[in-house]
Order: structure tokens, then C-alpha cells, then sequence
């Protein structure tokens, strides 16, 4: 029957039914011929079917009962018998199976559609499904193996048994570790690599679709929703097929209706990987509204899955075990990993599988990852959208693409025809590395929390570079950048000026690289700047040998440094560089003469006294401001070396107890230092330590002095000022070191004010962060001489305690008894530094003073 | 597989989508078919079974397995129109499935089971089966008739629940299912 009759039909079925019987007779012949017929038959149907169909059917037993889909089991479809039932989705049904008439056993898992689902659309899909397997062959994909029409007429697929467990319950039952989940996941991603690269995207990845064999192999199951790229049926019709998917699992375009791409993958791969980590999902959808899940989904930014790690233990709400996994772990790079993959914008996530995989390798094999902190890049960019820092990352990863290449390449082909084509590249290739290492790496030196970025930045760019030089001996120019890059690097690794990343020998190592191109470049050269820039790297290789107080080597490099300069003073007497540089290494030499055993004082104090005046001659202007090469102003070169000179001659008056005069002369540093920190706004970090030591110093002797309240004040700045650069970059050994310096020196006040209690609380934060300290770089010296101080510190509050101590007897004894445990730890440490030869000279009598300490306190606990 | 656990929120999600796409979105009435089918059967089992009852309507049982897969407390009626209208096409294919078994059993050699219930009589599997034929010749130029019968017949739903559903006036149900009973009933008679 045609609609368009049957619209007739109807109508005149209506107009009659309501008729009086004898008007509808009259009617009926009015009305056209071809649909007479069919009212009449209707108009009686109605008249005799006033019962059918009026009431509802009942349900009864029998009609309902379940229906047996076991009844396969123990039949034959196409040569397999049917041996249980393992599975049952929406539509389809799964049993394990044998293959008869086969020399030996295969068990198999047959598909087939359940019955009363057999509809047109999902024999298709069914159909598209079973295309899609035999496209895939992959050792992570549950294989096809045939297929076909079983004899009563419905459609049947058979695929690879795999006996295992799903994901998630896989992961809990074998309490995987972090490590051993990764190496899962990196497996689950081949597989989608693999569909990805046969234009199949599945769409509806997780973790129940995924089942894992008893030797940890996953293996992807249904793909009875992928998508061919392929396939342009009109059933494919985004617009329609967008919309299936678990929402648990679902990307925001999906939710949405959006185009779905192999992006989509990437989401759900990223939701996977979330849950193996963290142990819950980013988003709890359960029972929430259509609305809500877009809400989530598409609006609100995931939590850190460190952060859903640590909160689950809170609550008892939990699907799957936590894993055992510590927060810290997933703190950083798989953080960043986890949260890009689930970005929003699809744009915005990793562009394929493979990358995704590939940055989840690289975190396991402890190399840098390509995932960045939103938040940080956000924060970063936002305190200095002047510094440059969004095109880092764009850098970068432009880097690690071309140069990857490029170099690889250069290196194959250089000896044949394209070598002019080769060397051009190779040009372009070194002015990127170059330009990565100073400019990019120089605009966000002073970036707090930039150190670890820092560090990545130059390994990489040397790494190139290095690999360029191998091929191209001679070149001067290239030489002198590879001087450059290593003396970068020795600077990020343990420099001692700038935050660094406190390793002292690796600073070395890359420093001495330096030095040697720099030496033999001084030789082929006649250009003064190669001795100043040789000079330099004397200089800085001191620096470091001081930290760690290898103090013969120390001697050699400073003095060569002062002699290598020499040629370029004479050459350029006004050069402001060449003097700068002169006062600092006078000042280093100082430096060196009062650490080292036998060192003359009195020359450290000429030294000293030398630098400032060099300093003090060069006429103050705007000039001085302006940024040099390395990224320091010639006026912040200057104010540190002054600030620090007067700073040096002040230690050495508190040595030799003229507290009067070290105050004098701190307070010059102090201004010096003040002055540093008001060349650029924002103040640099390193300038804002430079000032924290200043203001601790002055407040110390304040303190000393009895001066309390004024003592407090500039301690208290200290505290503020080392706190925030901790705060802002963890990683910062010397802002820590004066952090601990800063609660020594709150601790004393109190101790002075009588308050020994409170002392002890600051004094053993001290204690706490100069321990940490001695972890990050066992070859500080001066941390551990710090440490030692801070101990018998504590041990002095204590016997002070003692000695005041009104109240029974056995406290008085009690704080005795812990005042010389902390002395002997004390001296434990100088007698171990001693015994290394690393015990520093202005420490020398330490160790007879803790000798007398503990004789004293052992006699006031006798008497 | 759904499990339960998710099964709610999935079914409140896929309502909404039908929903918005006024009932044309097929795949997510796919989706939805099966998960509603087997709810329903459970629960007519378990009704019957925990009842002892020798029968009973459809409307009740629709209705519970509406708040147990939607998992809500007040009823969205949007939401619940869509899910009557796949009840009632659950419904209908459970009863033709269930008549069309008794049928191959009765043909076959196999034993009846017991519990098969003796009020069943083969008339009314036959006549379900004929009614189902009939409906899908029907279905063919008029599918809101054939709609109308599902939700009526097998859905137990009133004049006015199944306008809600249909989103049609309770005059224009009352009007299409005159017809279509009529339709159907001189159809079948025919046979």
C-alpha cells in the first residue's frame, strides 16, 4: 500500500466513522474508487474488533522464561563445536570453541549475533566488524581466523582465543608494578598504531575490551564499532555513528558528535593509561546527565593523575584497588604525558599513537618527554611574556625533528654528490642548536623552576653540535661554539654562580672541555678576547674546585686565569669587561688564599681590597645596564663582585673577632647587594639570594650584638626571600643553602632571647634542609661544615638549657646528656672532613673547639 | 558487555541522545535495544517467578525497569517517553521470540521443558506470531500506527502516556489506533 492512498484512506475512515450508519452508506459512495473498497473492509474490520488487541498482553511463565543461549554449546557450526559461552555483549555472543578434524587442538572464540538482534543494521556491522579483523594482523590484536554463514542462516565469526584476564582486573590481581603496567600499555598502543596505520579506528577502547594473557601479553577485542577511514557508507555518516561510545571512555568529540579522528584513540588511550596510573578515571560519569558528562568531559580540566592517586585513598569509593604506586612517581613527566593525550582539543593532544607511545618510552628509559605542564608553560608565560619561553617548546621539538634527521643524514651522504646541499643544512642545523643554547636557554635562565628545563635545553643542543664537530675538525668558529656549549652545560650541571642542578663533577668534566678547545684556540689566536674568554673557563673551573675545596687545583686554575687575562687588560685597558673580569678574579683569588690550609690572610685581604677598588673606579651610568652576550648587565657584574669582596673582608674580621668591623663592612656588601637587585625588575633570583646572604650576615651581627629586634628584621627578610626562590624552583641548591642558613640564624636569635625552645625548632629545620643538601651534593665542604656548625649549635642550646634548667634534677642531666651527643655528632663530621683532607682552613678549629665543648659539658654532667 | 554498574548511567546517556535527535538516531536505539530486552526479561522472570503469579501486565514491568536503568528518582519525561518507545519494541520482540521458540520446540523432537506454563496455549503464540507479521506489513506505509500498537499492546501504556511518547494529541492516538486495530484485525482475518 502506497502512504500517500493510505493518507486517504484514513481520512475518509475517520469523516465516516463518526457518521450516523445511514449518512456513512451515502458517504462511502461518494467516495473515489480506489480507496472505497479498502474503508469499507475497514469500517466492518472496526465494527467487529472492538476486543482486539484492547488489552495489554499478559506475561506469563513460559513466555519470559529465559531464553537458552547455551543452546550452541555442544553443537558444530562449520567444523568448530561449541564448548561454553564466555561472553555476551549488546548484540553479539562469544563462545570458546575447538576445530574439529584438525591434527591438533586450536581453541577459538566464536562471534556470533544473538538472536532477536538480527536486525538488517547489525548484520552490517557484524559484517564490517569481521572486514575490519581480516585487515588486522597484529600480535596485540585478536586475530581472525575465519568466518562465514552457519547452516541455519545467521552470520558467525571465528577469532584467536585469548585466555586472560581484562586490563584493569589483570593489573590488580598481578599487582603490577608502575613499570611493568607502562610495558603493558606500550603494547596495547602498538596494536592501535596498527589499526591507526590500516585506516581502522576502534573508537571504543577499553579496558573490558582489552584482555591480558597470563604472560602479560594484551590483546585488543572487539572492533565492532571502528570506523574504516575507508569506508564511506551512508551508515558511517559521522553525524550518527559519532554518537555510540562508553562514556567513561568517550573523547570530547565524541560526547559532542564532533568528527571523530585517530585523535579520538589517542583520548581514550590516554583515559586508559590515567586509570592504570592513578587508579580511577579522570571523571566520575557514573550516573551523571548527558548534561554533566559534557560538563566534565568537555569543559573541566582533569586532575593531575598524581593528584587523583593521593586523593582515592581518602575515600572508599573506589572501582579498582589503588595501585601500588607513589605519588611522586607520576609527579612530573607522566603527569604531563597522561594530561596531554587527554587535552581538549584534539589539535592540542599527541598527533598519533605512536607519539603517545614513544614519549611513554622515553620516560622509561629516563630521557627527556616531549609533554609539557599546562600550568607551568601558563604560570611561565605569564610572569614573563617578555622572555620568549613559548617558542621553547615549539623549538624544541622543531629541533629534535630537524636536527634528528639532518644530522643523521649529513653524516650518510657527506662523501657523495649532495654535499653542498649537506653543508648548508648543516649550517642551519648549528645556528639552531646555537641559537637554542643561548638565546632560548638564556631567556629563561631567571625563570624560577627552570632549571631541569635548562639542563634539557643544552644537552640537547651540545649533543648536536658535538656530533657536527666529530665531522668537521679544524673549524675555528665551530670549535669556539663547542666551547661555549660545554661551558654552558658545566654551568647548568654546578656552576657556582646561577641555580644549578648541584653536580660538581659533572661541571668539571664539561668545564675541562671547554678549557682544553679554549687553550688551543688562545695559541692559533691572536684576538684578546680568546684569553679573556680562556680565562673565563680557568675562572669558573676554580669556582667549582672550591666548592667541592680541592683547593691545589683551585690555585692553579684561579692564577692562570689572572695570568691568561693579563695579555687583554694590556691590549684593552678601558675595556669594561676585561676589568670587571679582573676584579672578580682578584676577589677570587682572595677567595681561594683564605679557604686554602697555608694561605697568607694578609694577601687574601690585598686581593680583596684590589677587586673593590678596581670596581669601585668604574663610573656608575645607564650603560651599565645594558644586557651583555651571557645575559648579565656589566652593573650586575660589577655589584656582585663588589658585594661580595666586602663581604669576604667582613667574614674575615668576624674571624678575627672585630664584630664592630665585619658589621661596617656587611653593610657595605648589604648596599652593594641592594643595589644588584635593583638592576632589573623583577629582581633576578640569583640577585634576590645575593641579597638574602647580605641581610643574613648584617643580622647576624646584629644579633651578636645583642641587638635582637633590629637582628630579627633582617632575618625575617632572608627567611621571606629564601623561601619564595625554594618555593618557586625546588630544585635550587643555593637557595635552599641559604634557607637552612636563614633558620640557623633565627634559631640563634631566639637562643639569644632566651627562647631555646623555639631556637631549637629553627635550628632544626636547619638541620633538616643542610642533611638534604649533603644528599644532593656530598662534595659541598661548606654545606657539610654548615651542617656540623648547626649540630653543635643545637648541642650549645641544649647545655644552655641545662645550665638554666630550674627544675628536678634529672632534666638538668637529660638536656646535658643530649648537649654532648650533639657536640660528639659535631665532631664526628670535622674529624671525617679532616681524615679526606677536605677540612677547609677558616674551619680549622672547629674540631678542638668541639673537643672543649664535650669536656665542658661532660664535667657540668659529673658535677 | 554492560555491566550493571555502568549500564545506568549508559542507558540515561543514550535516552538523551535519542532524545535529541528525535528518535532518529538508530544507533543509539541499537544500542539501547538490547540492554532493555534483557532487562526486561530478567525482571519479568523475576516478577513472576517471586509473585507466583500466573500472569501479568506489561505496563508495571516497563515501568520498573525504566527507574532501575535510568537510575532516577524523579521521572525526566523526555527521557522516559524514549525509553517507553524502545520497551515497548523490547517487549514485542521478547514475546515473538519467546512464541517462535515454543514453536521450533513443538516441531521438533526435543522435550518440553516442565516449567513451560500450560496456560500458554499455541493459540496465542500463533496469534502473537500473525499480530507480529501483520505489524511489520503494517510498519511498512504507517510506522506511527505500528508505534501506537507497540506501546499500547505491548507496552500497556494508556491513550494519553503513549501521546506523550509520540509526542502526537491524545485525539490523534485514539484516532490512528481505531484504525490500525482495525487495519490489523481484518488483516489477520484475512489469512
Amino acid at each position: 500500500m502506497d502512504s500517500i492512498r493510505w493518507a486517504k484512506i484514513k481520512a475518509a475512515f475517520s469523516s465516516l466513522d463518526e457518521m450516523h450508519p445511514d449518512a456513512r452508506i451515502e458517504a462511502l459512495s461518494q467516495l473515489p474508487d480506489d480507496i472505497r473498497d479498502e474503508v469499507k473492509k475497514l469500517l466492518s474490520a472496526h465494527e467487529q474488533s472492538e476486543d482486539f488487541i484492547s488489552q495489554p498482553v499478559l506475561l506469563a511463565h513460559g513466555i519470559v522464561e529465559n531464553e537458552r543461549e547455551d543452546r550452541f554449546i555442544g553443537k558444530t557450526i562449520s567444523g568448530y563445536l561449541i564448548l561454553e559461552k564466555i561472553g555476551s555483549g549488546g548484540m553479539g555472543l562469544v563462545y570458546s570453541a575447538e576445530r574439529l578434524n584438525s591434527d591438533f587442538t586450536q581453541k577459538v572464540a566464536i562471534k556470533l549475533i544473538k538472536r532477536g538482534m538480527d536486525s538488517d543494521a547489525i548484520e552490517k556491522r557484524f559484517a564490517r566488524e569481521r572486514k575490519i579483523l581480516s585487515s588486522l594482523k597484529h600480535p596485540n590484536i585478536a586475530q581472525l581466523i575465519d568466518g562465514g554463514i552457519a547452516s541455519d542462516d545467521f552470520p558467525f565469526f571465528v577469532m584467536e582465543l585469548v585466555e586472560g584476564k581484562p586490563l584493569n582486573q589483570f593489573c590488580v590481581d598481578e599487582k603490577l608494578t608502575l613499570r611493568e603496567r607502562l610495558d603493558i600499555f606500550l603494547l596495547i598502543c602498538s596494536a592501535v598504531d596498527h589499526a591507526h596505520k590500516n585506516l581502522v579506528i576502534h573508537r571504543d577502547l577499553k579496558p573490558t575490551n582489552i584482555f591480558v594473557s597470563k604472560d602479560r601479553i594484551p590483546k585488543l577485542l572487539d572492533f565492532g564499532i571502528a570506523k574504516l577511514l575507508s569506508d564511506d557508507e551512508p551508515e558511517l555518516n559521522t553525524a550518527t555513528l559519532g554518537k555510540i561510545f562508553t562514556p567513561e571512555y568517550a573523547s570530547p568529540e565524541q560526547i559532542l558528535g564532533n568528527r571523530v579522528t585517530t585523535s579520538t584513540d589517542v583520548y581514550s588511550l590516554g583515559v586508559i593509561l590515567y586509570e592504570l596510573l592513578a587508579g580511577h578515571r579522570p571523571y566520575d560519569v557514573k550516573g551523571k546527565s548527558f548534561d554533566e558528562v559534557v560538563k566534565s568531559v568537555c569543559e573541566t580540566e582533569p586532575p593531575r593523575p598524581s593528584i587523583t592517586l593521593e586523593n582515592q585513598f581518602d575515600t572508599t569509593d573506589t572501582e579498582i584497588a589503588p595501585p601500588q604506586i607513589e605519588r611522586r612517581e607520576l609527579r612530573g613527566d607522566l603527569d604531563n604525558i597522561v594530561l596531554k593525550a587527554l587535552r581538549k582539543d584534539p589539535s592540542e593532544r599527541y598527533g598519533s599513537v605512536y607519539q603517545f607511545a614513544e614519549d611513554v618510552s622515553r620516560y622509561l628509559r629516563g630521557l627527556p618527554v616531549s609533554a609539557r605542564s599546562q600550568t607551568y608553560k601558563y604560570r611561565a608565560g605569564k610572569y614573563v611574556a617578555r622572555h620568549r619561553v613559548g617558542v621553547i617548546a615549539a623549538a624544541l621539538v622543531v629541533l629534535s625533528l630537524i636536527t634528528g634527521i639532518t644530522v643523521a643524514s649529513w653524516q650518510a651522504i657527506v662523501a657523495g654528490k649532495e654535499r653542498a646541499k649537506a653543508e648548508e643544512r648543516f649550517s642551519d642545523v648549528r645556528t639552531l642548536a646555537n641559537s637554542l643554547m643561548f638565546e632560548v636557554h638564556d631567556s629563561i635562565k631567571d625563570l624560577p623552576g627552570s632549571t631541569p628545563a635548562r639542563k634539557l635545553l643544552v644537552e640537547r643542543a651540545l649533543n648536536y653540535l658535538d656530533k657536527l664537530a666529530a665531522d668537521s675538525k679544524g673549524d675555528m668558529t665551530l670549535q669556539s661554539e663547542l666551547a661555549a656549549g660545554y661551558e654552558k652545560t658545566g654551568d647548568v650541571q654546578g656552576g657556582s654562580l646561577g641555580s644549578n642542578l648541584g653536580d660538581s663533577k659533572g661541571a668539571l668534566i664539561s668545564y675541562k672541555k671547554s678549557l682544553a678547545i679554549r687553550e688551543s684556540l688562545v695559541r692559533k689566536s691572536r684576538d684578546p678576547k680568546e684569553n679573556y674568554l680562556a680565562a673565563n673557563v680557568h675562572s669558573k673551573i676554580f669556582r667549582v674546585l672550591m666548592l667541592v675545596n680541592d683547593f691545589k687545583d683551585a690555585e692553579f686554575h684561579c692564577r692562570s686565569a689572572i695570568e691568561i687575562l693579563k695579555p687583554s687588560l694590556k691590549a684593552e685597558p678601558q675595556n669594561l669587561l676585561y676589568q670587571v673580569t679582573s676584579a672578580r678574579f682578584h676577589l677570587e683569588l682572595g677567595d681561594l688564599l683564605v679557604s686554602k690550609k697555608d694561605g697568607d690572610a694578609n694577601e687574601a685581604l690585598t686581593n680583596y681590597r684590589k677587586s673593590i677598588e678596581i670596581s669601585e673606579a668604574i663610573p656608575s651610568s645607564e650603560a651599565l645596564k645594558e644586557k651583555m652576550p651571557d645575559g648579565l648587565s656589566m652593573a650586575e657584574k660589577i655589584f656582585s663582585v663588589t658585594q661580595m669582596a666586602y663581604r669576604r673582608i667582613g667574614q674575615n674580621a668576624e674571624l678575627r673577632q672585630q664584630p664592630k668591623e665585619a658589621f661596617e663592612v656587611y653593610k657595605k656588601a648589604l648596599e652593594a647587594s641592594q643595589k644588584l637587585a635593583s638592576v632589573n625588575d623583577p629582581p633576578t633570583v640569583q640577585s634576590q639570594i645575593v641579597l638574602a646572604i647580605s641581610l643574613g650576615n648584617v643580622g647576624r651581627m646584629e644579633a651578636k650584638a645583642g641587638k635582637l629586634s633590629e637582628a630579627s628584621r633582617y632575618i625575617d627578610a632572608m627567611i621571606e626571600l629564601c623561601e619564595k626562590a625554594v618555593a618557586a624552583d625546588p630544585q635550587n641548591y643555593l637557595a635552599m643553602s641559604q634557607l637552612s642558613l636563614a633558620y640557623g640564624s633565627l634559631g640563634f636569635v631566639y637562643h639569644k632571647r632566651g627562647d631555646n625552645d623555639k631556637s631549637l625548632v629553627e635550628l632544626r629545620k636547619s638541620l633538616v634542609l643542610q642533611e638534604k643538601l649533603r644528599e644532593k651534593d656530598p662534595n659541598d665542604v661548606y654545606n657539610i661544615g654548615n651542617l656540623a656548625e648547626t649540630i653543635a649549635f643545637i648541642g650549645e642550646v641544649y647545655e644552655d638549657s641545662g645550665s638554666k634548667s630550674v627544675g628536678p634534677k634529672e632534666s638538668k642531666l637529660n638536656s646535658y646528656r643530649e648537649a654532648s651527643s650533639w657536640y660528639k655528632r659535631s665532631l664526628q663530621i670535622w674529624v671525617d672532613l679532616e681524615k679526606n683532607g677536605k677540612l677547609p682552613a677558616y674551619f680549622s678549629t672547629k674540631i678542638e673547639d668541639q673537643n672543649v665543648a664535650i669536656a665542658r659539658v661532660e664535667k657540668r654532667r659529673r658535677t | 558487555m554492560i555491566k550493571s554498574g555502568t549500564m545506568k548511567s549508559e542507558v540515561t546517556v543514550l535516552l538523551d541522545e535519542v532524545g535529541q535527535s528525535n528518535g532518529d538516531n538508530h544507533e543509539a536505539l541499537e544500542k539501547l535495544l538490547p540492554v532493555v530486552y534483557n532487562e526486561l526479561r530478567r525482571l519479568a522472570a523475576s516478577f513472576l517467578n517471586r509473585e507466583h503469579q500466573v500472569s501479568l501486565q506489561t505496563t508495571e514491568l516497563v515501568h520498573e525497569a525504566y527507574f532501575k536503568l535510568t537510575n532516577q528518582r524523579s521521572v525526566d519525561w523526555e527521557n522516559r517517553g524514549q525509553f517507553f518507545a524502545i520497551a515497548a519494541q523490547a517487549m514485542r520482540r521478547i514475546l515473538i521470540d519467546a512464541a517462535r521458540k515454543r514453536k521450533s520446540l513443538k516441531h521438533g523432537l526435543e522435550k518440553v521443558s516442565l516449567d513451560d506454563s500450560p496456560t500458554i496455549s499455541t493459540e496465542m503464540d500463533a496469534g502473537l506470531l500473525v499480530l507480529d507479521e501483520a505489524l511489520l506489513e503494517l510498519e511498512k506505509f504507517d510506522e506511527q500506527q505500528c508505534r501506537i500498537v507497540e506501546l499500547r499492546y505491548f507496552s500497556g501504556l494508556t491513550i494519553e502516556e503513549t501521546a506523550e511518547v509520540l509526542k502526537i494529541s491524545p485525539a490523534t492516538v485514539k484516532r490512528e489506533w481505531t484504525i490500525a486495530r482495525a487495519w490489523l484485525y481484518q488483516r489477520i482475518k484475512a489469512e
